[in-house]
């Protein structure tokens, strides 16, 4: 079987436009959230979200003018791509296509709130007062914007990766919420294992700060509704939490089977060791109470990767800062680690960045790995009132010194879905 | 595929416009019989569209558990889960012991579901303003209330595969593909990896779509990617120089994979064995003048991957959807392939009768040929006169499809190519 490093890393995020700065953001404790600005949201229950802060697509798409009308969430997949194809030192135009695969986790793109309103009013015209399906597709028909529409297919953001980086290798996009981008890694490396690919670009990128989608999660009571404090109102496991922050970004990197890596004379950033990936069949919305879909996908990954759970020096949480989630992940992280548990650092990154839903995952594995890298385990921050429910060790408010060998990311999403990843140091 | 353990097809779930199950799909293809009619008065509005296979009369209550799961389901997502309960009731599973729920899992192929303009027009209605035309702050103040709370949940992708899981109680992987239809032929690929890889022993995997009411079609109008020519006619000309664009069908189509070993261990009944398959993305640096030749380097591939030569390939499911430029690539990549073989196999396209389903697509083709191999006999196909490779491989009537490996295609140009080699049986060691 084949072994699986990660050579390169990319980020756009809340906090930054390159691992770099979000990791300093990260280890300095600093939040990415703020008030929302891409729409006037003042009318609604959360106000507040972690948007990327003055990115500027031009060069991107002055270089590659096919992005032209692309969507954010594929500038952002291609920025973070771009930065992480670099990072790897392949000489990636040389690369034999058919040795090259993607496996991307990008989401559905805005949508067109603007010209749907005009449909809609249209129709209330047409319909004198009433709705008319006929007369609002006749107004979308006549003044919509048909190349939008491609663009904000979940698969747009895969053509145009495999467009640009001359992929002839297999080509995925998975979107399973908020745990798409760390199934995306684990079933990219599962490519490279099997022989498939020598290198495969993974991550995920994603936008739901748009009127629907803040509508959407503001319905299901997910979102945080501590709008004064913005950069507070994203705070896992503390007693105080009351939803997650949405936010917005991309993160990659370059998966690359160990010994093209090791020939080559690669910068490693780690091992991906062990992957596990459950259903709950519980409940749309709701975590399994008793967490067993997270409690099995912790052991199946912990299994493949060989790791006893007193070996893990690391674990960053979904910790997603809202009351089930997080008492739930706390508790599958207890059963499965037993008296581990007392010992193992947990944190959650979704204090700072917020939670970029199908993005979210990879962001926090390169977290992981630059926490290897640096010997350093990032901090909770908002942390200040205990829970009696969450009673692990969240590393609160400051980043602390340790050598990790071995370090965990969870990722779970609506409809239980479960991801857990295992990297380790070489 | 190197691997001991081995992957069988044992059930499948058919929602088409030809009807409900895999029967219906199969007499109306085998007699050669389109399903694609004219829009009636009572079909829902949509977008400019004449004829479409059209799904008529689809209730999904029969097929879930609870009848209040539907209140959170889009009419795509109703199709998924009514598809992966016949697959289920076929292949003879129950949920209460017939499977470790832990060793069971799903991957959908699954994009963009189209919002029902309706639910939403009431929220719009409340942020109306002038001149601006739409109110942000209005939409979140008094225009959000008028949704439905749960209204996010019928539109996510994830959607059809955790309701799979939570109808069928499968806590294994669950996966959503979203590939444009390329999407769910990877996800029976993925299925088929992970059952091989021991990750589970059983698994859902298919794909749906219903893009024919609505706004759906407007992705495919934007790009002119829908037939043109004259209005009103309904017959669907694929590959052949007569194809000209789209005609939309809906539909679902899950199958259900079985590790053989316990799938004969249960004395299932096994349509196929999944042999071998291949995929690869359509981006390299000449793909322009090359997609014949990408094309055919995944056909090669998947034979390989099954231990095979072209020459033991009897029967090849197309995956030609009227598409004029892949049409035309498919048919020279099918040259290129069996170009040594003294005798060529027989071709296959059903898409002329459903009209092409989106993501349904290609699990209904693989749905397809796994059925004409239990039945032992190849499908027929509507096919314009002038076919490409009418006369050298032929369509109809063949018998030389019998004790050979049958290969289904599913190409969708700017994303991935996929073809799978299926054989018959699969219950002898």
């Amino acid at each position: 079987m084949k072994r699986v490093v990660v050579t390169g890393m990319g980020a756009v995020t809340p906090l930054g436009h390159s691992v770099a700065e979000t990791w300093d953001a990260v280890m300095n404790g600093r939040s990415g959230i703020a008030g929302i600005t891409h729409f006037d949201a003042s009318g609604f229950s959360s106000r507040i979200a972690g948007e990327v802060k003055n990115f500027d697509a031009t060069k991107l798409v002055a270089a590659d003018p096919r992005l032209r009308g692309a969507m954010s969430n594929s500038l952002f997949a291609i920025a973070a791509s771009e930065e992480a194809v670099k990072d790897s030192g392949l000489d990636w135009d040389n690369l034999d296509e058919r040795s090259k695969g993607v496996y991307f986790a990008a989401g559905d793109s805005a949508a067109p709130v603007e010209s749907l309103a005009r449909a809609f009013a249209e129709s209330f015209g047409k319909g004198k007062g009433e709705f008319d399906a006929a007369a609002y597709l006749a107004a979308r028909l006549a003044g919509g914007d048909g190349a939008a529409e491609a663009q904000k297919e979940p698969a747009a953001t895969l053509a145009h990766l495999v467009r640009r980086y001359g992929i002839r290798g297999p080509a995925l996009n998975c979107l399973t919420a908020c745990a798409a981008s760390a199934q995306g890694i684990g079933e990219g490396a599962a490519i490279i294992r099997r022989g498939e690919a020598a290198v495969v670009l993974s991550g995920g990128a994603h936008s739901m700060i748009h009127p629907l989608g803040v509508a959407g999660f503001c319905l299901l009571t997910a979102l945080s509704t501590h709008n004064e404090e913005p950069e507070k109102a994203s705070r896992p496991f503390d007693a105080t939490r009351n939803g997650f922050v949405l936010s917005e970004g991309a993160g990659a990197v370059i998966l690359e089977e160990f010994e093209h890596a090791r020939k080559r004379g690669a910068r490693i950033y780690g091992e991906l060791v062990g992957y596990g990936s459950t259903a709950d069949a519980y409940r749309l919305t709701d975590s399994h109470p008793e967490g067993l879909g997270a409690i099995a996908s912790l052991r199946e990954a912990l299994e493949g990767a060989r790791v006893n759970p007193a070996e893990v020096d690391y674990l960053n949480a979904h910790g997603t800062s809202t009351k089930v989630n997080d008492a739930v992940e706390s508790l599958a992280i207890r059963s499965c680690f037993g008296p581990a548990a007392d010992q193992l650092w947990v944190s959650s990154t979704k204090s700072m960045t917020g939670h970029l839903i199908a993005a979210a995952g990879a962001v926090e594995l390169q977290f992981c790995l630059l926490a290897m890298r640096d010997g350093v385990v990032p901090p909770t921050i908002n942390y200040s009132h205990r829970d009696p429910a969450c009673d692990l060790d969240y590393v609160p408010n400051e980043a602390r010194k340790k050598a990790v060998r071995v370090a965990v990311s969870d990722s779970f999403g609506f409809g239980g879905q479960n991801v857990v990843l295992v990297a380790k140091k070489l | 595929m190197s691997s001991a353990r081995r992957v069988v097809l044992t059930g499948l779930g058919l929602v088409t416009p030809c009807g409900i199950g895999g029967e219906a799909y199969w007499d109306a293809v085998s007699l050669g019989r389109a399903a694609i009619v004219p829009k009636g008065p009572d079909d829902l509005p949509t977008l400019p569209l004449t004829h479409a296979g059209f799904v008529r009369g689809f209730d999904a209550s029969p097929y879930v558990k609870s009848r209040k799961s539907l209140k959170v389901m889009c009419r795509d997502i109703r199709m998924a889960v009514a598809a992966s309960t016949l697959a289920k009731t076929d292949a003879g599973l129950t949920s209460d012991g017939s499977y470790e729920p832990r060793n069971a899992g799903v991957v959908i192929g699954a994009g963009i579901f189209e919002h029902d303009p309706e639910e939403m027009s009431e929220a719009f209605r409340a942020a109306e303003s002038q001149p601006a035309g739409f109110d942000a702050r209005k939409f979140g103040s008094e225009g959000m209330g008028r949704l439905f709370p749960l209204w996010l949940l019928k539109y996510l992708p994830n959607m059809p595969a955790c309701h799979i899981t939570i109808e069928h109680n499968l806590k294994g992987p669950s996966n959503t593909l979203t590939a444009d239809s390329s999407g769910s032929a990877a996800a029976v690929e993925e299925a088929a990896r992970i059952i091989l890889r021991g990750s589970a022993d059983v698994m859902f995997a298919g794909g749906a779509e219903s893009r024919v009411f609505g706004g759906g079609l407007w992705r495919y109008f934007s790009e002119k990617m829908l037939k043109t020519g004259a209005q009103g006619d309904p017959v669907y000309p694929v590959f052949s120089p007569a194809a000209s664009g789209l005609i939309m069908g809906e539909g679902a189509a899950i199958l259900v994979l079985e590790e053989r070993s316990r799938a004969v261990a249960r004395g299932a009944k096994i349509y196929a064995e999944i042999s071998g398959f291949a995929s690869a993305a359509d981006g390299g640096r000449d793909r322009e003048t090359r997609g014949a030749e990408y094309r055919a380097d995944v056909m090669r591939a998947a034979i390989e991957a099954a231990g095979a030569k072209p020459e033991d390939v009897g029967l090849v499911y197309l995956s030609a959807r009227g598409i004029g430029a892949e049409d035309l690539e498919e048919s020279r990549a099918i040259e290129q392939v069996f170009a040594g073989c003294g005798e060529k196999p027989g071709l296959v396209s059903a898409k002329a009768v459903t009209g092409f389903m989106g993501y349904a697509d290609a699990p209904a083709g693989i749905a397809l040929a796994a059925m004409g191999l239990r039945e032992g006999v190849p499908a027929r196909s509507l096919v314009p006169e002038d076919a490409y490779l009418k006369d050298s491989f032929g369509f109809e009537g063949r018998s030389r499809g019998a004790g050979k490996l049958v290969m289904v295609n599913h190409f969708e140009s700017a994303l991935a190519f996929h073809s799978l080699v299926l054989k018959a049986g699969g219950g002898e060691s």
